[in-house]
């Protein structure tokens, strides 16, 4: 045991030794914490308002079962398949072999996981001064919102653990983990629809059943929320009861992952290796394999780049990959997905607001469409051909003029986001029966978000370099592309505020012109960035 | 031909790279040699223009970061990094149309059955095993004809036939007059065929030798290699 308190002693007096070396480091996670210290304290210090005045906190209830859902079912499904870790390459090499007994190596695998996952989970404390405005909380529920969060990420690693060490190598056993869990799944939508048969499709039904407390009774998922609402309403026996629940689901979890197997280093070992693997290729600038595309096998039918020459054949090759990927050149499982999510959002909006009235026209609607795929976008972008291509050599390598291989490598992430609007926006607008006017400018206005996010990936990479530290760069990158926006949105605000009754398309238009214009200036002041960016090494 | 003047590459605090100078003529292979962490791959990177750097470096006398140098040099990295959903031939493709070859299907079909990958043709990037990747690596490399072949590590993963088969191809390229520079730090493995033997060590290059100086002096360059090396870890200097 004093090896591994030593080593913990030593890694976190390091991890502090190591930040004070990296003053640029420092500096960040002093701002962020500054930040972090605003938000909460404009959170508090806003004047309660009228009850009436906040969101129906039901919608909290929906939205939090349907965050822990989201971190629990994927993580269980890739359980069935590769396992879990919480170990790194080092303890393999160096506790595994070592006269240390296991359980404490376990333990000391565990305390580590932890405190890691309450260190990420701070960052959702962004979101406290939001939720206190939207929903009327207290400081300390979020607290209690945001801790229940990063409790189930770590049970939901340990369950992961579980069983993946169960179902390893017994195929019938993953058969029975997927029913169970679908069965579940089936079960909570079944119990919301219900609600509808009953009551009538209608808000107050949808409000009535993801806020019931029935879902509380849900295994794990509805354990933790019955916890962290029955801490937010002070109720002390229900929070006793689901804190127990919680307590016997970790405390069962560990017992029979102990028990079951006492040997559970090769259980952690293929995924920790599979893990490290990932890491160096990252480090090394090497292609992550399961990046973009899954581990499926392709087959290969029609072969060749067949055109470009010079710069161009980027954009050629992308359009290969593209086809090689998803047959339809820029017709991805996302853009599918991204209509899908569209059409649901609009339809069960349109179902519950003319329910309580005369609806919500077709323009809002639409704005509303494209706020979400704009927000969404973000994160697509974020993985887009032109970030992946930097990451191999060859775009430094070609000998042509660097705003050349900069344009073409470019111009697939470019088109992409201008597809999936005319996908959307022609679905939507036929849907809805909108206005044309109104569902081409949200086309335009998407296409040009996808402009500006690309430019700001490169202004950022232009700025920043290859920084190893990619979620520091996410936030200063998030607050740069704000200001990017800025002009257009600031526009566009200010003649709705003068003309109110200024059409959808005039009113979109600012927006759409100035990130054109935004774009092209960073991408002509970055032209040459590829002759002073550095490869990932 | 390529030249290195005060070449220099600082990491935040560290010196990769400390004022490296030296020159490949054409047609001489040199072999930059040295330990683990002497800074052989990061001036490989910097000659590749793959980071930034202070200093000085022509490749046939244009600035390793413009086109004109791009256009006659290849280089073949320690970790290749095929592009995962492009077959094979698909590589030769884009590098042919990318460094603008003509008539180059027959160049790329010699290049892959020299290196044993012409039945692979159809195989993608991400189904190949890492010494394929290597010898994809290689073939792109030697595609576009370069007069300057940059090589890191190039022997690392490779079965003994591609080996001998890249040993005879680099003979060949100098017989060509190619410039070649090859960071290993594997002293068996050039053996064979170096002219010019740069021994680093902490960054900098602590001496330079010729084969024929080698040769007319009696003096192992495996001796001076460990002299250099394990005289500088216990405080010994090379001269």
């Amino acid at each position: 045991m004093r090896a591994i308190l030593y080593l913990v002693r030593k890694e976190i007096k390091n991890a502090v030794v190591d930040l004070f070396h990296h003053p640029a480091r420092l500096i960040l996670y002093l701002f962020l914490a500054a930040m972090l210290g605003l938000s909460l304290l404009n959170g508090t210090e806003r004047q309660v308002r009228a009850p009436g005045s906040y969101l129906d906190i039901r919608i909290l209830h929906g939205v939090y079962l349907g965050i822990l859902l989201f971190i629990t079912v994927p993580s269980v499904l890739s359980g069935l398949k590769s396992g879990a870790t919480f170990f790194k390459m080092s303890d393999v090499n160096f506790l595994f072999v070592s006269p240390i007994s296991p359980k404490k190596i376990l333990a000391y695998g565990l305390i580590k996981q932890m405190a890691s996952d309450i260190f990420m989970m701070i960052f959702l404390l962004f979101y406290a001064g939001m939720t206190i405005n939207l929903f009327g909380v207290a400081l300390w529920q979020v607290v209690a919102l945001v801790g229940g969060i990063a409790l189930m990420v770590f049970t939901i690693q340990l369950i992961t653990l579980l069983v993946y060490s169960f179902s390893s190598g017994h195929p019938e056993r993953v058969g029975w983990i997927k029913t169970v869990l679908y069965g579940v799944i089936a079960m909570m939508t079944a119990f919301a629809l219900s609600s509808f048969w009953f009551h009538g499709a209608n808000q107050e039904s949808l409000f009535a059943a993801i806020a019931s407390p029935y879902l509380e009774y849900v295994p794990v998922v509805g354990w933790m929320k019955g916890m962290v609402f029955a801490v937010m309403n002070e109720d002390a026996a229900r929070t006793g009861i689901f804190a127990a629940l919680n307590a016997a689901a970790v405390a069962g979890s560990i017992l029979l992952f102990v028990r079951s197997d006492s040997d559970y280093y090769e259980d952690v070992l293929q995924t920790t290796e599979t893990t490290f693997e990932l890491k160096q290729s990252a480090k090394n600038g090497k292609p992550i394999r399961t990046r973009g595309l899954n581990n499926k096998p392709v087959r290969v039918t029609d072969t060749g780049i067949l055109h470009g020459w010079g710069a161009s054949v980027f954009f050629f090759k992308h359009i290969r990959e593209m086809k090689r990927r998803n047959r339809v050149p820029f017709i991805r499982t996302s853009s599918i997905v991204l209509v899908a999510v569209n059409v649901l959002v609009v339809v069960v909006l349109q179902k519950l607001t003319a329910a309580d009235g005369d609806g919500m026209p077709g323009g809002m609607l639409l704005a509303i469409s494209l706020a979400m795929s704009s927000y969404i976008l973000f994160f697509f972008n974020a993985a887009g051909d032109w970030t992946l291509e930097l990451m191999k050599p060859y775009i430094y390598l070609v000998p042509a003029k660097p705003f050349a291989k900069l344009f073409w490598a470019s111009l697939s992430t470019l088109l992409a986001p201008v597809i999936d609007g005319v996908v959307i926006f022609t679905v939507l607008c036929l849907l809805l029966r909108a206005n044309p006017a109104t569902a081409l400018i949200c086309m335009l206005i998407y296409a040009s978000m996808g402009f500006i996010y690309t430019a700001g990936n490169i202004l950022s990479q232009r700025i920043f370099g290859q920084m190893v530290n990619k979620g520091m760069i996410m936030f200063v990158y998030m607050l740069m592309l704000g200001v990017l926006l800025l002009p257009g949105v600031g526009i566009s605000v200010a003649l709705y505020i003068a003309f109110k009754d200024i059409p959808a398309i005039l009113l979109g238009l600012p927006i759409f012109i100035s990130n054109v214009l935004v774009s092209v200036g960073i991408f002509a002041a970055c032209r040459n960035v590829l002759s002073s960016a550095e490869m990932n090494s | 031909m390529l030249e290195v003047l005060n070449l220099t590459k600082k990491y935040r605090n560290t010196l990769a790279n400390d004022n490296l100078n030296f020159q490949v003529n054409a047609g001489e292979i040199a072999v930059l040699i040295g330990p683990n962490g002497a800074g052989k791959s990061t001036a490989i990177k910097c000659i590749a223009g793959l980071l930034r750097f202070n200093g000085n470096i022509a490749v046939c006398g244009y600035p390793n970061k413009s086109v004109e140098a791009k256009r006659n040099f290849g280089y073949i990295p320690e970790l290749p990094a095929p592009i995962e959903t492009l077959t094979v031939y698909e590589h030769m493709e884009f590098i042919a149309r990318a460094y603008k070859v003509e008539d180059w299907k027959d160049k790329a079909k010699n290049l892959l059955e020299r290196m044993e990958l012409d039945d692979m043709r159809k195989k993608l990037g991400k189904e190949l095993s890492k010494g394929m990747q290597q010898k994809l690596s290689i073939c792109c490399a030697l595609l576009p004809e370069p007069k300057v072949i940059l090589m890191d590590e190039p022997l690392i993963g490779l079965d003994p036939h591609a080996i001998k088969e890249l040993k005879t191809m680099l003979t060949e390229l100098r017989a060509k007059g190619c410039t070649i520079l090859v960071s290993t730090h594997m002293l068996d493995s050039v053996r064979e065929f170096w002219d010019k033997a740069l021994i680093m060590m902490n960054g900098k290059i602590a001496a330079v030798r010729t084969r024929a100086e080698i040769e007319s002096t009696g003096e192992d360059l495996e001796q001076l290699f460990f002299s250099i090396t394990e005289g500088a870890q216990t405080g010994g200097a090379a001269k």
